[in-house]
């Protein structure tokens, strides 16, 4: 890809935002390439609570697209793989993000907080941007304090009383099919996350593909 | 019969009148002559005293920038239309440097590429002048990137955070989106007491239009400032916007870390390359010139951060450009 910047261009950025047409095309907007686009510098001045919230979700995005492109063959995949799409689905989902509509970063934490957590693993892709809505919400209306002390310290507050937050939300939270309230959101999401943590996701090859399937 | 007399203090006292407010003036001007001129690049015989970036002043009233100084002439470019200038005519030395207007009086206005408004509303106020050429603070006086520049964007702030300072290149395919994540990053910048600074470079006047009204929709014209080069411009006006915007961005008026778009960076590479061949300077390749980076240092190495101010002022520009036509999926990423 970096063929296509001019070398001087390169050389005096510090990164690039990659825009894929094809990505754009099919409806993931903004349509960045999060695999090709670097920044640099950038990470030294991230503030503490997004890199909490991001934990691993580079690498996930990574994974998935690489799964995504085999998954295309249409193979059965294993326990860990499916589980893996799932999320990936949910995540890039959760990226997708309107014309002119920046959100402030400590709603950003909250968020992905949310999605790297595995808490959008037990909703359908489609209600992801509503979960997204109504999360916001909640934190706006019940945890106002948590946003503002993302703000003035740059790092979550109070940990537990934040992921407590999004728990009693994904709790009484109804998917559009009507699936109400999960009966037990935080052992389904114990158990998802076990099977797929963020923080340890498995490394590409210990991926059992079944070549002759 | 009245008797004829001569009053001699009357007369005097006549003459005196007469002089007053007459200040004998004898004003030296160098004045050279235009040799050829064409391409919006005019030649210049004479005026042996000029400097580089120096404004010159046409018999029309048109400036023209010199930058080449050669043994015997100076290859200038015309800010402004060529076609009533002749060869013969004469061209006087200003001893002005290229300057910009710089102040608060700029926010919320659009400007051409010299800072003059174009936008409408009547004159700039509360602005000075400084030169739009300064040079860039040395290493040693900057802070290394250390506060976060949010866009507003999940997918950039969570997993490609830019820095305050850095200079973050958007690249893509036409009609991708990247002036969006431009545009969405300055609307998020309101109510964070920061500046912003909209390049728009050959770009239809009718588009930059429409982005200002979609900055203005969301309240956003209140802290920015917009440079106009439309595509209808001469090269020389869309090589030099994003000169200004370092002065900017690194002087005086802002108060705050101040972000710099400017979009998009492969129409003023063209628009250099093109002002570097009429010249007869080494074009560089890639339609990126070589020269470009050096020839606007101030404003490709933008965070002058100092460590004594107490509010450290930076910008960091985001950059649109458009990639050559990609024929095929890359496959090797960029380290």
């Amino acid at each position: 890809m970096s063929a296509y910047i001019p070398t001087n261009v390169i050389s005096i950025t510090d990164g690039q935002i990659y825009l894929q047409d094809d990505l754009f095309k099919s409806g993931i907007r903004p349509a960045v390439d999060v695999g090709i686009s670097v920044s640099r510098v950038g990470s030294a001045a991230q503030i503490k609570a997004m890199k909490t919230a991001t934990g691993t979700l580079k690498s996930d995005l990574q994974q998935f697209r690489e799964l995504q492109a085999f998954a295309a063959f249409g193979s059965d995949l294993d326990a860990v793989s499916k589980a893996q799409l799932e999320r990936g689905n949910r995540l890039t989902e959760l990226l997708k993000q309107g014309l002119n509509s920046p959100l402030p970063v400590q709603e950003q934490v909250v968020v992905i907080f949310a999605g790297t957590r595995g808490y959008l693993d037990p909703i359908p892709v489609n209600d992801v941007r509503r979960f997204e809505n109504e999360l916001l919400d909640w934190f706006r209306s019940r945890h106002r304090d948590i946003l503002d002390g993302i703000v003035a310290k740059g790092d979550i507050p109070d940990a537990g009383a934040f992921e407590g937050a999004i728990q009693a939300f994904a709790g009484q939270f109804r998917t559009s099919d009507g699936s109400g309230p999960e009966p037990t959101p935080q052992a389904h999401g114990a158990a998802t996350t076990q099977i797929v943590d963020s923080d340890t996701t498995l490394p590409e090859e210990e991926i059992d593909r079944d070549e002759d399937a | 019969m009245a008797e004829l007399t001569i009053n001699t203090s009357d007369i005097l006292s006549a003459i005196t009148r007469g002089l007053e407010g007459y200040n004998p003036s004898l004003e030296q001007n160098q004045v050279g002559k235009v040799l050829e001129v064409g391409d919006g690049i005019a030649r210049v015989g004479g005026l042996p005293g000029a400097t580089v970036n120096e404004l010159l002043e046409f018999e029309d009233g048109t400036f023209g920038l010199a930058l080449n100084l050669d043994e015997g002439s100076i290859g200038a470019v015309v800010l402004g239309e060529v076609s009533h200038i002749d060869e013969g005519q004469s061209v006087k030395s200003t001893g002005r440097i290229l300057d910009v207007p710089v102040g608060d009086g700029l926010l919320g206005r659009v400007v051409d590429a010299l800072g003059n408004p174009i936008d409408g509303k009547g004159p700039l106020t509360n602005v000075t002048r400084r030169r739009m050429e300064i040079q860039a603070p040395g290493i040693t006086g900057r802070k290394p990137v250390h506060e976060p520049m949010q866009t507003g964007i999940k997918a950039i702030d969570s997993l490609i955070p830019v820095g305050r300072g850095q200079r973050e290149l958007i690249i893509g395919d036409r009609k991708t989106g990247k002036t969006t994540i431009a545009i969405d990053t300055i609307i998020n910048q309101k109510g964070l007491g920061v500046n912003c600074i909209y390049v728009a470079i050959g770009q239809k006047a009718s588009t930059v239009a429409q982005t200002v009204a979609t900055l203005e929709e969301f309240g956003a014209m209140d802290y920015t400032v917009v440079v106009v080069a439309p595509a209808s411009d001469p090269a020389p006006f869309k090589y030099l916007p994003p000169t200004p915007a370092a002065p900017w961005a690194s002087t005086g008026w802002t108060t705050a870390a101040t972000p710099a778009v400017y979009d998009d960076l492969s129409k003023q590479a063209e628009a250099y390359r093109q002002v570097s061949l009429l010249l007869r300077r080494p074009p560089g390749r890639e339609s990126t010139p070589a020269t470009c980076s050096t020839s606007t240092p101030a404003c490709w190495s933008g965070p002058p951060s100092s460590p004594t101010s107490a509010a450290p002022v930076r910008s960091p520009p985001c950059r649109s450009s458009r990639p050559r036509p990609v024929t095929c999926r890359p496959t090797s990423r960029p380290t």
